[in-house]
């Protein structure tokens, strides 16, 4: 039969993954974590690996922080005033300016972007981490260096800033271990090919596809008036994450870039756009596309800026506990 | 890559599955989309069924490694038990159901299926429709990527016979596929 067959090709076309309900999703995982439980006690190894008090409700946590795999699993909030407030409500689709906005966060051929921000989480408590920043060619052959964060185990805590980079056909991504050693790390590497390296790749989408919406001017909580932009899930997100969570997205008036997004599952729709629970607040102190010359494009490369550095493997433990051993008072590299 | 979290688990790469709850926990975070969806979209797009099966699985494969079973490959092997539970409520279908008539519409060979709106949600609801046995060999075959042959193992049925039911599924898929527009 050929992959012509219109009928083969609509049923290959339903192979693809969906979210459960939430509530689906978590008292399963509670119920198997609870059978899990009954075999550790037969097994010393995995009674050595839970043997810290409230294990189960560690996982719990750590499958609930994260909604989906992108930009989302990092954010942050600035606590229950949130965001933004709301001052006008013109809800209008207003092409003129996201066309603006579109034509900013275009990236010019063969250029690096740069990036940094400031997350910020609320949960049950309120966590800004360390600045994230990231370098990233814009063409081949892709390189990219971040300042990264690696969470910690205790989700009311910052992170510790780490560095990594890599190149994606090398398959395989570096992470700095100081003093002067690039740890090779397999692990993350399908994580990197599955991520977009541009914050607003997405947003850029959605301006083109009509899922992006002006819906009037808003007060941030540091007193800048900005733009705020909703940017509502595509046909493809809501295939897989059903429900699937709008993002907002305020932008300056004068320069048309975003400087703050708001995003998560706790997130009171409507006027306000304000915070009831587990919400996201990325604050971007810088986004630029720099010249793709040999400077900038060094940025973007780990071992460029780590030319002494040695590759070695990791030792075959848990490569965050390794790393943590590398950085053990740090807040940046 | 940007503001990917630092994970210590990989999508692609998982390593070997064992009772270690944390790494239960990211390979529950890994699985438990693509099984729901596996069920979701086999099932007629029913929540209730695509829940129950997922429920299913996951404490089948639970029960696994409490017996000390210790996958290296756990997605391809949850999926595993995800086809065997998927077959089961196939086969317990198929005892109840009643087979579609078999007047089967004049199709036209160019018709074009692909081009019309809401596609996916109508082929969810068409492959519902196909009878079960038909339906098996049309998901195993078309969707699960397994050869004529061995899904006429895993049914008991001769390849010819695998191929009888391909042909009838695709016409029964498609005559339920137009349906679907009235």
């Amino acid at each position: 039969m050929s992959s012509d067959d219109p009928v083969i090709r609509l049923l290959a076309d339903l192979d693809r993954p969906a979210r459960p309900r939430v509530e689906f999703r978590d008292s399963l995982l509670a119920r198997l974590l609870a059978q899990l439980e009954d075999g550790m006690g037969r097994e010393p190894a995995a009674q050595a690996s839970a043997r810290s008090t409230g294990w189960r409700a560690r996982v719990l946590r750590a499958v609930r922080r994260r909604p989906r795999r992108t930009i989302l699993a990092f954010a942050a909030v600035t606590g229950a005033a949130v965001a933004a407030l709301f001052v006008s409500s013109p809800w209008t689709t207003a092409p003129g300016f996201l066309e603006q906005v579109n034509a900013a966060i275009t990236p010019p051929a063969g250029s690096v972007l740069h990036v940094k921000l400031v997350m910020t989480e609320k949960r049950s408590c309120t966590v800004t981490q360390p600045p994230f920043e990231t370098w990233a060619e814009l063409s081949p052959p892709h390189k990219y260096r971040v300042i990264d964060i690696l969470a910690s185990t205790d989700l009311c805590k910052p992170g510790i800033s780490i560095e990594r980079g890599g190149e994606p056909a090398l398959r395989k991504a570096l992470v700095f271990l100081p003093p002067n050693t690039l740890a090779i790390s397999r692990r993350m590497y399908a994580w990197e090919l599955a991520a977009d390296p541009d914050p607003f790749g997405k947003l850029r989408q959605a301006i083109a596809d009509g899922t992006a919406h002006l819906e009037g001017r808003a007060a941030l909580d540091d007193g800048r008036t900005v733009e705020r932009v909703r940017q509502d899930c595509t046909e493809e997100q809501r295939a897989q994450f059903s429900p699937c969570d709008p993002i907002y997205v305020y932008v300056d008036p004068e320069t048309f870039l975003p400087v703050r997004t708001l995003s998560g599952p706790g997130i009171r729709p409507g006027r306000g756009g304000t915070c009831t629970a587990e919400c996201y607040v990325q604050d971007f102190q810088t986004y630029e596309y720099l010249p793709g010359t040999p400077a900038n494009r060094a940025l973007a490369d780990i071992r460029a800026q780590h030319p002494n550095a040695t590759e070695a493997e990791f030792s075959g433990g848990r490569e965050a506990d390794e790393i943590r051993e590398h950085y053990p008072d740090a807040t940046g590299p | 890559m940007l503001a990917v979290p630092l994970m210590d688990v990989a999508v692609g790469e998982v390593e070997a599955l064992g009772l270690d709850p944390e790494k239960f926990g990211a390979f529950y975070e890994e699985a438990l989309p693509r099984i729901y969806g596996y069920f979701l979209h086999r099932c007629g797009g029913s929540k209730p069924v695509a829940e129950d099966l997922t429920q299913e699985t996951f404490l089948a494969s639970v029960s696994e490694l409490n017996k000390g079973r210790r996958p290296e490959t756990p997605i391809p092997w949850i999926y595993g038990i995800a086809r065997h539970k998927l077959l089961d409520h196939y086969r317990k279908q198929a005892r109840v159901e009643q087979p579609l008539a078999d007047a089967v519409l004049a199709l036209d060979a160019s018709v074009s299926l692909l081009q019309e709106d809401g596609g996916r949600e109508r082929a969810v609801a068409a492959l519902a429709a196909v009878p079960a046995s038909q339906r098996t060999a049309l998901v195993l075959c078309y969707l699960d990527g397994f050869t004529a042959a061995e899904v006429g193992g895993e049914l008991g049925k001769s390849t010819a016979a695998v191929h009888s039911l391909l042909e009838r599924g695709r016409e029964s898929f498609k005559r339920a596929y137009r349906e679907g527009e009235r």
